[in-house]
């Protein structure tokens, strides 16, 4: 860890709002990002940035800094999106026998952070292609997600993914490339390399036009 | 390569694009396309997964989320502060639990004390030592001794501190006694100084005065006999029998020329003793057999080998311990002898181990063991050493055989010889009264004195005492005074010696002149001169007689005086010492006062006592209290204190004046000492109560009640009897028993009848003594059943009503039945109805109810109490109920939903049959869904399985 880091906790331990801002503005992207692409919704992943941030806080004191930061502020996210899950399926009575943290979808697809306003009918390629990708992404199993949530789109190291899950460094590598493998097969089943291709032709035919 | 390693490759190269050289992965991928494929898909997927990356959240939603969180942050729990409050608090508290263990071990081990048995060691033994080869003793004393605790390292008692009180022999004093854990000394000390407490205790060694028989002395294998020490004063020359000097000292054994410090009781000998002391301290330390030792008497003496029976017999002391003495006597001129000894002793006792103690002795007596008339042949030489002395007074002339009249005296021309009258007076205080009377007895024979004088009286307590005067030749008045002095405690003396020549001779002058005077009026009247004048022969003869009588008088006087100058007076009063008698009151509550005196006298009669008076009477509360003034000797004193608890529990205690020990001495047996007892019984809670029973038949019950009464002294004072609407009768009585009785007469009662309800107060059983008279009420009620009443209900269908009724005003009269209530009514058909509740004599019931049934057609009918076992206990008076409806046939009419009815029902059955049928089709349904839910699971979980095989294999 850090002396950044630990210097960090120090002020949060001591009360200081600022350092609750610094906390807040350098991790609150991933931790966004993980509870939406877990729950597909903008509400649900605002809720559960708030919770895990106020968790956090209430806990730092008890923080034994053996892990980093990030780890440790993700694996509040994911209970927090876990009991969010929970929560949302005991207001609908259940969808499934297991509590998985599926794929929950109440609202649009989402625009990208700058991007179109929701309900414009006609999407981009890119969009189409982004919601494939999402779409496939919900129907990899659980920990192959998460493995991938975490290190591609949260940009958690292998290791500090490890330590969110719970597992050894080699049983998050073997996943992580298992789940690149599964979506790949997801992504090629729903024709998006052609896509691609195609796309890559076009392009390619229009620099030699 | 193959595909399979190439794919692993893959993975590798997607994952980290610089990890290592790919040239090999490369030339594969150049042949195989499928592989190819692969890489560029994997890196199509990683990017498209990187892309998704750019999405987030808005920079509103950053900024409302961030303000949500404060605003939450601000009213919730604040940040805590470093470390839990429970994760700091935690090792402190452990860090106390651990040292309060650690001090409640210290405190359990350390803090407890030890407690010491005082064995007082020396005195004791002192006296085991002089028991057992004496069987009289004289007065030890003691001080100064140490006590030894039995286990050193542990702890230590201090030393004992008698103070030497011999009250008739016995040593009273107190040792004080400390205890420590600590080995250290010098802590120790203060530690003792701090915590020592002090114990009292009594030593009691019997005196005897010396030996009354020299014969029983020689009984006696022992070479001491104390009290006969013979001392001599090198200063006077003179001899004192008597006294004792005995002297223990079983310190200052390091210190050389340091002896007892410590003086004897007796006066007699304490001069002398003073002398032993003294000598002894200037010798060199209490070592036998040599110079040392014993040199009482002023004498230079040699030593002389020991007695051969010198040794102290071994074991010394019986019990615990044995031990050996070393030492031996010397022998001082005079048949005195001193010596020193040390005894070791080793103790045994219990878990502790063996102590061996070392003691020292230094003793002084007499050895009479060899000469039985020692004493006497000492006190005859005595005597006839001091008659000896006296005799060259008396000359051995030829006397003149003496006038029969007294002749006048003439004076003498020589010097007067010294007319001495010798009083004595002494007060002894004595174990025995009668030997020492006895002793007396001989002295005085032996002395050739005599006794004028005695009287006895007996104190308090059976302790005698007494009064000898003794008369004695003024010769050996000193001699007897002085072995007078020695048969026991002197209290008081005085002696005197009165000189009286003065006064003799004066007495003899005057008389001599009287007696001339005599003869010379005898002259006169003899001569004629005076004859003839009347008055004055008269008056001769009265002068004549005047001196006659002065003469005797003076005579008398002078006898007197001669008789006392010739014999010396020694008053001695002879006294035991004073006993206190104890007295002891006591209070004993006993369970019945009357069988409590009989067994107190059983007691007393056991125990050699004697009941005084006895007197029982009856307290408020009829408890019986007896007052017993009792005597028991002083010997079973004890033995009748502790017997009392037999009699019941003693309450109340109080003893005066118990002086243990002496309940071995041989007055005790003689010496009653009075209790006073108190016995009552314990007030109880007296019964009361009532009892309701219920009967069959109550003349039978009061008759058997009659019977059951005077099993238990019980009677029946008042009593009342009702009857009850039914016919029953309740009898209400009350019943006077002894408080005694009242449990036996409730059991009693219990077989008249049945119980219905008992309530009882007070204590029932063991009502005994006094209180068992005391009378007591109960309330009795003896009930009947309830009886069966006979009532019912009939129904009559009748043709016309009205007719009906008719007949039934016919019956009411003819039965003398009462109607009660009565109405009727018209249906909406028409018809007519009435009901009337009639009331019947139960013992026409049965008929009038046969009548009423005859009115019409009997629809129905219930009537009770009609059976055979109500009408035996039936009260034919009592008034049954009975109501009667009688109403016309109703007219028939067809019944329009009948049908329709029925159909409904019809159909509700099959209905209920098709509810039915549903029911178990979905019983059925919900009983296999779980089996259906397990294996779809199954199949669910093989297809996946399948499928992931199929995938590893492609």
């Amino acid at each position: 860890m850090g002396t950044d880091e630990a210097e960090l906790i120090a002020r949060l331990r001591a009360g200081d709002r600022m350092a609750l801002e610094t906390l807040y503005r350098q991790h609150v992207q991933r931790v966004w990002r993980y509870g939406w692409f877990i729950t597909r919704s903008r509400d649900a992943a605002a809720e559960i940035v708030q919770e895990t941030f106020l968790r956090v806080l209430r806990s730092v004191g008890r923080f034994e800094a053996r892990s980093t930061l990030a780890t440790w502020l993700l694996t509040v996210t994911r209970s927090a999106a876990l009991e969010y899950v929970r929560r949302r399926q005991r207001e609908r009575l259940g969808r499934s026998v297991m509590p998985q943290l599926h794929v929950v979808s109440d609202s649009h697809p989402a625009v990208t952070a700058g991007g179109d306003p929701p309900g414009n009918a006609a999407m981009s390629d890119a969009d189409a292609t982004r919601e494939e990708v999402r779409a496939a992404l919900a129907t990899l199993p659980e920990a192959q997600r998460d493995v991938l949530i975490l290190h591609e789109l949260c940009e958690l190291s292998v290791r500090d993914a490890a330590g969110v899950l719970g597992w050894s460094e080699t049983r998050t590598k073997v996943t992580l490339f298992r789940a690149r493998r599964r979506l790949r097969e997801t992504l090629s089943a729903a024709g998006v390399f052609r896509d691609a291709r195609e796309a890559a032709r076009k392009a390619r035919g229009q620099a030699r036009a | 390569m193959n595909c399979k390693q190439a794919q692993q490759l893959i993975d590798l190269r997607v994952d980290d694009p610089h990890a290592q050289d790919w040239t090999a992965l490369e030339q594969h991928l150049a042949g195989c396309p499928a592989c190819a494929a692969l890489l560029s898909e994997l890196q199509q997927t990683r990017t498209l997964l990187a892309e998704l990356r750019t999405e987030g959240p808005t920079s509103e939603e950053m900024e409302s989320m961030l303000c949500a969180v404060n605003a939450e942050n601000i009213a919730g729990p604040a940040i805590t502060q470093g470390v839990s409050f429970m994760r700091r608090v935690t090792p402190f508290i452990a860090a106390c639990v651990g040292v309060a263990a650690v001090l409640l071990l210290a405190l359990l081990v350390g803090g407890s004390h030890y407690t010491v048995l005082v064995e007082a060691v020396s005195p004791p033994a002192a006296q085991e030592v002089l028991r057992s080869p004496l069987e009289t003793a004289g007065k030890p004393v003691v001080a100064g001794t140490e006590v030894r605790g039995y286990n050193e390292e542990r702890f230590r008692a201090r030393r004992m501190r008698v103070a030497p009180e011999s009250v008739g022999g016995n040593i009273a004093g107190e040792a004080y006694v400390g205890y420590g854990v600590q080995s250290d000394r010098a802590a120790l000390a203060e530690r003792l100084d701090q915590y020592s407490y002090s114990v009292p205790f009594e030593l009691r060694v019997p005196v005897a005065a010396p030996s009354a028989t020299p014969s029983a002395a020689a009984d006696e294998k022992g070479f001491f006999r104390f009290g006969e020490a013979q001392v001599a004063d090198a200063d006077d020359a003179k001899s004192y029998v008597g006294g004792t000097a005995i002297v223990l000292n079983s310190e200052n054994r390091d210190k050389e020329g340091d002896g007892v410090v410590d003086q004897s009781r007796l006066d007699v000998a304490g001069k002398a003793l003073e002398y032993v002391a003294r000598e002894e301290r200037a010798a060199a330390g209490g070592t036998a057999g040599g110079r040392g030792s014993g040199i009482i008497l002023g004498q230079e003496f040699t030593p002389t080998p020991p007695p051969a029976a010198s040794p102290l017999p071994s074991p010394v002391a019986e019990g615990k311990g044995a031990g050996h003495a070393r030492g031996g006597s010397v022998a001082v001129g005079g048949g005195a002898f001193a010596g020193a000894y040390e005894v070791d002793r080793k103790e045994e006792s219990g878990n502790a181990p063996s102590v061996a103690r070392t003691e020292h002795f230094a003793l002084a007596g007499v050895d009479l063991a060899g000469e039985p008339d020692a004493y006497d042949n000492h006190v005859d030489r005595l005597v006839e050493g001091t008659e000896q002395e006296a005799a060259p007074a008396v000359t051995p002339q030829p006397q003149s055989p003496q006038p029969e009249r007294p002749q006048p005296d003439r004076p003498q021309s020589q010097r007067p010889e010294p007319k001495i009258i010798r009083t004595g007076t002494l007060s002894i205080e004595v174990t025995d009264y009668t030997a020492t009377t006895e002793r007396v007895d001989q002295m005085v024979t032996r002395c050739k004195a005599f006794i004028a004088d005695a009287s006895t009286k007996e104190q308090q307590g059976g302790a005698l005492v007494g009064t000898i005067v003794i008369r004695v030749a003024p010769e050996q008045f000193a001699t007897l005074f002085a072995a007078l002095k020695l048969l026991g405690r002197v209290e008081a003396e005085d002696a005197q010696a009165a000189d009286v020549t003065d006064q003799y001779v004066d007495l003899e002058a005057r008389i001599h002149s009287l007696q001339i005077s005599e003869e010379r009026l005898q002259e006169l009247v003899k001569s004629k001169t005076i004859i003839d004048k009347v008055q004055s022969l008269l008056e001769v003869e009265r002068e004549m007689t005047r001196v006659r009588s002065q003469i005797e008088q003076l005579q008398g006087q002078l006898r007197v005086m001669a008789d006392r100058v010739g014999m010396s007076t020694i008053t001695l009063t002879v006294r035991e010492p004073a006993r206190t008698v104890p007295v002891a009151a006591l209070t004993i509550e006993v369970t019945e006062v009357e069988s409590a005196g009989p067994q107190l006298g059983a007691l007393l009669q056991e125990l050699g006592g004697r009941l005084i008076s006895g007197k029982t009477g009856k307290h408020t509360d009829g408890t019986l209290r007896g007052n017993y003034e009792v005597q028991i000797t002083l010997a079973r004193f004890a033995d009748l204190l502790s017997a009392l608890s037999q009699l019941g529990r003693i309450e109340d205690r109080q003893v005066k004046d118990q002086q243990f020990g002496d309940t071995n001495a041989p007055w005790a047996a003689k010496v009653y000492c009075p209790v006073n007892l108190l016995l009552y019984e314990r007030s109880r809670q007296l019964p009361q109560g009532s009892l309701r029973l219920e009967v069959d038949k109550l003349e039978t019950a009061l008759v058997a009640l009659q019977e059951v009464l005077p099993q238990t002294h019980a009677a029946v004072v008042s009593s009342q009897t009702t009857r009850e609407e039914d016919g029953r009768q309740i009898a209400n009585l009350t019943v006077r028993v002894p408080a005694g009785q009242f449990a036996n007469l409730l059991t009693g009662l219990g077989s008249l009848g049945r119980k219905l309800n008992e309530q009882t107060a007070g204590e029932l059983g063991q009502i005994v003594g006094g209180m068992a008279s005391m009378p007591r009420e109960l309330a009795l009620v003896l009930a009947e059943r309830p009886r069966q009443v006979p009532s019912g209900r009939i129904f009559i269908e009748v043709e016309k009503f009205a007719t009906a009724r008719q007949a039934l005003s016919g019956i009411i009269e003819q039965q003398k039945v009462q109607v009660l209530a009565s109405g009727s009514e018209q249906r909406t058909d028409g018809t007519w109805v009435g009901g009337f509740r009639l009331g019947i004599r139960a013992g026409e019931m049965e008929k009038a109810v046969s009548e009423l049934e005859s009115l019409g057609r009997v629809l129905r009918r219930e009537i009770q109490g009609l059976g055979l076992g109500d009408l035996a206990r039936m009260d034919g008076d009592a008034l049954g109920t009975i109501e009667l409806t009688m109403g016309e046939k109703a007219s028939m009419q067809p019944d329009p939903d009948r049908a329709a009815g029925s159909i409904r029902a019809r159909l509700r059955d099959g209905l209920a049959g098709l509810y039915n049928a549903l029911g178990l089709i979905l019983y059925g349904i919900v009983a296999l869904a779980p089996w259906l839910v397990v294996v779809l699971l199954l199949a669910w979980v093989l297809l996946k399985l399948w499928r992931r095989v199929r995938a590893t294999h492609k």
